[in-house]
């Protein structure tokens, strides 16, 4: 019974190398191939013990297939296309990165192609969707306490939209009689009016007066010191540029 | 002025192949770019080569060309085996690197993908991922390595069999010419060679 057990193990051994043999791609005249078909010669004339039989036949398939590698082996050296993979790995560790790069440049030519949805995807897409997990009561109970903000958000929307116009009109008025006579009112002295706290606020108001044009933003790129210039009436942009204004503690940055 | 003529039925039959061909090639229909032989069958009749054909011939002017790629590496093609291949459009001349590039590639990533290719090429199409990460592990970081054959398997250039080896994909095949980049590679000046200010191209072309 244990020389049953012994055969088996070297059956199924012989058969694991192939197959390590087959997935790694090294060369396959390693394995000296006659000397294993002389020892499964002698397990199969050891035992007729079924399971050996069964074994056996899978052994010498798993033998096949490397001599069929070994076939294509030789094909491929005595190809053209053959190199040798040592050269190649030497050629790679010496080259420069951009030299390799400009090797694969010269031998590349992408695929041309458009993506767009397809009912497939779609259909994935929507699967995905159907498979995620539903809320749980928690979720639910909390969501069901917003919906009554979520009902009054227009509302306060509305009233919000209302007070920001309220302030910009009113920001524009201080921004024309803030005006020195050259018609010009300084940008930092001006969002500083108010105090520290108000400095982002204003300067968000004052940026929406000068997207709607009624103002003008103009800077000294000498001193880098930034005015405003102020219109009694609404002046389409000349410019869509933008100007990013940086404040960091008290001061302003650029 | 001069007025065209009316095409004929046939060619206007024609035409309409050619643009249906056009489409199936160009447009992504599954999770792979380009159409198989019997699709294009079903759609372009019997004669659908010649359709593919005529496409390659007008093609040839904008710098593209119908590619096909086999499924199988043999001489002798048949019918079966053209049904059974993919047709893609590919550029039908190679772009300059810094074309490549502009067009968003990194240079370490180009450098990646073709020592990968010319690696595995060397050892019939298949080789330990182990192996080709300690290879190019003294050329990049391995992390960066790492990445970039994820990246690279992704797109198909190549494949993770999933027990620690990695084959050519598909998309290396139809887009890269492995006699080329071989060429290309061993071509490549040694360290410590004078220059010769020649490209990669100069050398394989020179080699032939």
């Amino acid at each position: 019974m244990s020389s049953v057990r012994i055969a088996k193990e070297e059956l199924e051994r012989i058969i694991a190398l192939c197959q390590a043999l087959e997935k790694t791609g090294s060369d396959p005249f390693n394995l000296d191939v006659k000397t294993l078909l002389n020892r499964l010669r002698s397990i199969v004339e050891k035992s007729k013990n079924l399971d050996i039989i069964v074994l056996d036949a899978e052994t010498l398939y798993r033998i096949a297939l490397v001599i069929a590698l070994q076939h294509k082996w030789l094909k491929d050296r005595a190809s053209s296309l053959f190199v040798d993979s040592q050269l190649v790995s030497l050629k790679i560790v010496a080259a420069d990165v951009r030299e390799l790069a400009s090797a694969f440049a010269s031998c590349w030519r992408p695929i041309v192609s458009l993506e767009q949805l397809t009912r497939g995807m779609v259909s994935e897409g929507y699967e995905y969707f159907l498979s995620l997990p539903t809320r749980t009561a928690a979720r639910a109970q909390a969501l069901g306490e917003g919906v009554g903000e979520v009902v009054s958000a227009p509302t306060n929307l509305f009233e919000e939209r209302q007070v920001v116009e309220e302030d910009l009109k009113k920001l524009h008025r201080e921004m024309l009689a803030a005006r020195n006579d050259e018609g010009y009112v300084n940008y930092l002295a001006f969002l500083k009016a108010e105090g520290e706290d108000k400095v982002v606020a204003r300067a968000y108001l004052t940026a929406f007066l000068v997207t709607e044009g009624y103002a003008e933003l103009v800077k000294n790129p000498l001193t880098g010191e930034i005015w405003l210039q102020p219109f009694e009436q609404k002046q389409e942009r000349r410019s869509v540029a933008s100007l990013v204004t940086v404040f960091r503690g008290d001061g302003f940055v650029g | 002025m001069v007025l065209s003529a009316e095409p004929s039925p046939e060619q206007q039959t024609a035409r309409k192949k050619l643009a249906t061909a056009m489409a199936m090639l160009l447009f992504t229909s599954h999770r792979l770019p380009g159409v198989r032989g019997y699709e294009l069958r079903r759609r372009l009749g019997k004669n659908y080569l010649k359709v593919v054909e005529s496409l390659n011939h007008r093609l040839e002017p904008l710098g593209l060309r119908v590619k096909i790629l086999f499924e199988t590496s043999d001489h002798g093609k048949n019918e079966e085996d053209y049904d059974r291949a993919r047709y893609f459009i590919t550029l039908s001349e190679p772009m300059s690197l810094s074309d490549i590039v502009a067009a968003g590639w990194r240079i370490d990533d180009l450098a990646v993908l073709s020592a990968s290719l010319a690696f595995l090429f060397s050892r019939g199409g298949k080789a330990p991922k182990s192996e080709l990460v300690e290879l190019l592990g003294s050329k990049l970081p391995k992390w960066k390595v790492e990445a970039a054959l994820e990246r690279y398997t992704r797109r198909g250039y190549l494949n993770d069999l999933g027990d620690g080896v990695l084959t050519v994909g598909w998309r290396a095949l139809a887009e890269v010419d492995q006699k080329e980049l071989i060429k290309a590679v061993t071509g490549l000046p040694q360290r410590g060679e004078p220059a010769t200010g020649k490209s990669p191209e100069d050398a394989s072309s020179q080699s032939q």
